[in-house]
């Protein structure tokens, strides 16, 4: 009984607390898998500093800035696919922790009526 | 809080239950979470099997919610805000170990806590037997008062919040005076245990940390392709991700910070200044950490890339310039890599295997478009600051000092666990204190921790039992050095008893000379002597040719295994003003010089030959290093002199022996008064005279010895004739003819080998050319075939 009042006590006191910040963890976490931060910093940036030096003529220094102009956008999809996935991951995992700590105190009421039901019918 | 173990605590229940189901109950109960879970939903949606699907989603939830507990409380309860019993401050593993109802007494909480890996890891790092130390625990449950006492204090001064089963083995062995007597017994001191323990509290820290962050998918997305840095590079930032190489921040800490700050405030070039072993290396490898894990936004991800010279070399012998400067142009584009030059005298023309890259090297600093780290010893940095001073002065240098002891100590322990995993064996604590100890007694080359770790590698191969011992380290430093660390066996413990016989063998008389020298060398092989000094330092005394060089000669062969293991000055020529320029030299750029054969031969006997005659400045050089065993070079690198021993020979005086041993004085009753008139005459100065271990004098040889030493040059004739399977014999009257002619009262016994090889040798050699002598034969010589 002692033991039943105690996993009580931290199911609905530190244990869901913790459940919060784990599933906050979560989403830093994924966020962090995606390296958000330096995606949106360099999201123009050429594409693994694939670039062109320009020329002495202008024919040359066209062709040099539309390379780089193509090496910036293919940066830019590649960045930006990856953003978009991660932000599809991060709010899942967003998703996720809510329902999860959401659910946390509705877990042991859960048992208690499919205890019932299995005996109930 | 008092002294109590409830063992029916809240936290004591919890402990045994998370102790009951244990990581695989854990993987169970996830197992039936699953199944149950699956299987409730097939049944809840049949038809006429919902009773049954429920019962299943029971199952489930229940072992989701245990699962949950065990995770996250059950195992790693929180810490008790106010802790006011014993059971509060125990680790729960440990305390789940303690069976309810059964009393505690030491020997029960050795058995515990040995059951447990902490227990086990100070154990068998200290190489205790668990069986033989429990014998002298006590056997009362109020014997368990003072060590959970001692087990709180020991929490407390760990600044920890759990007494663990490694805190309990300590706070055990040091409040029982049975278990201190074994600990010493073993050569043991109440240090090394908190040592060990010291050491189980870093690696528990580190289990418990967090896998560090390294950045996540797009990190480098930005940085340029690096194909030829990649072929003549190895890139430090991927093998620290792939937990490669040991590396630690113990030691340097502070320099990482100025690195960094040199880096990020526009330097675009560091030098590492140390000498080779001070953990230059290590360092880069502890930055490249560092800057993975992203906290320095200036910074941020960049990757730390070392060339390898010898490579960049061979691949492009014509090519080189442009090679170089493809490299420094990828890295620049790149824009995320710091080039490290490891031992980067190589980079700028100075060695075996360098090339000069100064010229392509100077512009990209000046334009600080590209971050380098060179490493440097202090002589190397120097050089290149009076060769190349606007290459210098764009390097910020950053100087890496030897670590303290304790440093050390921890950094060994924590490469010891490295090689431990490596190489499956138990490194001893007692193994690592003998690595730092010998390391830093016998290797002159390398500074610490580098020579104390290169030690504790090398010893790795004579591991017993997959156990490294400290006489494993012995054995290492033995084989490395060729210097006798371990304890003597019994057959040279023999030979170090009967030293004087054995080197009467060679040595006519002067028995005083031959003890004294024999107890200098027993006192080093026993380790008795001054650490600090050189193993022994004599200044003798004594005419020519009675035996002084004789007698060093002997010495280099008994204690360091071969006569040539002598480094030999004629002191005579350091009578000049530029006398200690020459004894300094480092020997880098010329050759001769008492440092460079010091260096060259660490374990010799270095014999000053005249040393009267040297000037002043000399002698006064001399002090220092019969004092402190040591002597700085003209690069103020210090030359070690404790492994070897010091004999300073002069012939002051001698006329002065000659005439008191023809009067009838022993050696003992006139060494003072000599002494004191040599001072007074200023050949000797008194506290040159003082630094000596002894002085020794050397009497003149009466015709009888020189008798006895010209039986032994025969022998030595003997022995090159040997070959030819032919041996020389001498009759008394032949003897006496050679004696006769080889004896000078001014010169000793010197000019007896002009007088055999004169008379005999000569002799042999006519009867060998005219073929009178066939193999196997004995010559026997008389006087008139004497030549």
């Amino acid at each position: 009984m002692v033991m039943l009042f105690e996993f009580l006590r931290w199911w609905y006191g530190p244990g869901w607390l913790d459940a919060g910040q784990k599933a906050v963890g979560l989403v830093v976490g994924t966020q962090k898998a995606f390296s958000a931060g330096v995606l949106l910093r360099t999201l123009f940036s050429p594409w693994k500093q694939i670039v062109t030096l320009p020329g002495r003529s202008l024919n040359d220094k066209l062709k040099a800035s539309l390379d780089n102009l193509i090496s910036r956008v293919v940066g830019f999809f590649a960045r930006a696919l990856a953003l978009l996935f991660g932000l599809v991951l991060t709010a899942l995992a967003a998703l996720f922790g809510l329902i999860a700590t959401t659910a946390w105190p509705v877990l042991p009421l859960f048992l208690v009526y499919s205890i019932y039901r299995s005996v109930s019918g | 809080m008092n002294n109590e173990l409830n063992l029916s605590s809240i936290r004591a229940r919890k402990a045994r239950l998370a102790a009951k189901i244990g990581k695989r109950g854990q993987r169970f109960l996830i197992f039936l979470v699953v199944t149950l879970g699956l299987l409730g939903v097939f049944l809840w949606l049949s038809e006429g099997f919902k009773q049954i699907g429920w019962a299943c989603f029971a199952a489930a939830t229940a072992a989701l919610i245990t699962a949950l507990w065990y995770r996250l409380d059950l195992t790693k309860p929180a810490p008790i805000a106010h802790p006011d019993s014993l059971d509060d401050f125990l680790e729960p593993s440990l305390l789940a170990s303690f069976k309810k109802g059964l009393p505690i007494t030491p020997q029960v909480a050795w058995k515990v806590s040995t059951g447990q890996w902490q227990g086990r890891f100070l154990c068998n790092h200290l190489l205790l037997d668990m069986n033989s130390v429990i014998q002298t625990l006590g056997t009362e449950p109020q014997d368990m008062d003072i060590v959970w006492r001692r087990s709180v204090d020991l929490m407390e001064s760990s600044q920890t919040r759990q007494v663990d089963a490694g805190t309990l083995v300590v706070a055990l062995i040091t409040t029982s005076n049975a278990t201190r007597d074994l600990i010493t017994k073993l050569n043991l001191k109440e240090t090394d245990v908190l040592e060990v323990h010291a050491w189980l509290k870093r690696l528990s820290d580190y289990l418990d940390e967090p896998h560090p962050y390294f950045g996540g998918i797009g990190r480098d997305w930005a940085a340029g392709f690096t194909p030829t840095l990649d072929r003549f590079g190895h890139n430090i930032s991927q093998s620290v991700e792939k937990g490669e190489g040991h590396y630690h921040t113990l030691a340097h800490a502070d320099v990482l910070d100025g690195i960094i700050h040199s880096l990020s405030q526009g330097s675009s070039g560091v030098a590492l200044v140390g000498e080779a072993g001070s953990g230059k290396s290590s360092l880069i490898y502890a930055l490249a950490q560092r800057l993975l894990k992203g906290q320095d936004q200036d910074l941020l991800y960049y990757q730390i890339v070392t060339l390898n010279a010898s490579m960049i070399l061979s691949s492009a012998k014509n090519d080189l310039e442009n090679l170089i400067l493809t490299l420094f142009g990828e890295a620049i584009h790149a824009g995320n890599i710091i080039i490290f030059l490891d031992d980067a005298k190589l980079f700028f023309g100075d060695g075996v295997g360098a090339f000069d890259m100064s010229q392509v090297l100077l512009p990209v600093l000046q334009n600080k478009r590209l971050k380098i780290i060179a490493a440097f010893t202090p002589h190397d940095f120097q050089k290149l600051k009076s060769e190349n001073e606007a290459l210098a002065s764009l390097i910020s240098p950053v100087n890496i000092k030897e670590p303290s002891q304790d440093v050390v100590m921890d950094i060994l322990e924590d490469t010891a666990l490295t090689l431990e995993q490596r190489d499956k064996l138990l490194i001893s604590h007692q193994a690592i204190s003998e690595a730092y100890k010998l390391s830093g007694q016998y290797d002159q080359d390398l500074a610490y921790p580098g020579k104390a770790i290169n030690l504790l590698e090398q010893a790795t191969t004579y591991s017993q039992d997959h156990i490294l011992l400290a006489e494993s380290v012995q054995q290492a430093i033995e084989k490395m050095r060729g210097v006798k660390v371990s304890k003597a066996g019994s057959a040279e413990t023999d030979v170090l008893l009967h030293l004087e016989d054995l080197i009467h063998k060679r040595m006519i008389n002067q028995k005083r000379a031959v003890e004294v020298v024999a107890a200098a060398l027993r006192r080093g092989r026993a380790g008795v002597g001054n650490l600090g000094r050189p193993v022994g330092s004599f200044l003798f005394l004594g005419p020519t040719g009675v035996g002084k060089t004789e007698l060093a000669r002997s010495l280099a062969a008994t204690y360091f295994g071969d006569e040539n293991q002598m480094i030999r000055l004629d002191m005579s020529e350091y009578q000049r003003s530029d006398g200690v320029a020459r004894l300094l030299d480092s020997g880098v750029d010329k050759s001769g010089s008492l440092i460079m054969f010091i260096r060259q031969q660490p374990f010799s006997v270095v014999l000053l030959d005249e040393v009267e005659k040297a000037s002043d400045s000399v002698l006064n050089l001399l002090l220092q290093m019969l004092d402190e065993g040591q002597l700085t070079d003209s690069n103020g690198r210090v030359a070690s002199f404790k492994n070897s021993i010091i004999i300073a020979t002069s012939n002051a005086g001698s006329a002065e022996i000659s005439k008191r041993v023809g009067a009838g004085d022993t050696l003992d009753k006139m060494e003072k008064p000599l002494i004191e008139e040599l001072i007074a005459q200023g050949l000797f100065k008194p506290e040159l005279i003082n630094r000596f271990d002894d002085v020794v004098l050397f009497r003149p040889l009466d015709k009888k010895e020189l008798a006895q030493v010209a039986e032994i040059m025969i022998q030595g004739v003997n022995k090159s004739l040997a070959e030819q399977n032919i041996s020389v014999k001498l009759t008394d009257a032949a003897l006496g003819a050679v004696v006769t002619a080889g004896y000078d009262p001014q010169f000793g016994a010197r000019p007896m080998r002009r007088a055999i090889q004169k008379m005999v040798e000569n002799s042999v050699a006519k009867k060998l050319l005219a073929g009178q002598v066939q193999p196997g034969t004995i010559i026997t010589l008389d006087v008139k075939d004497l030549s």
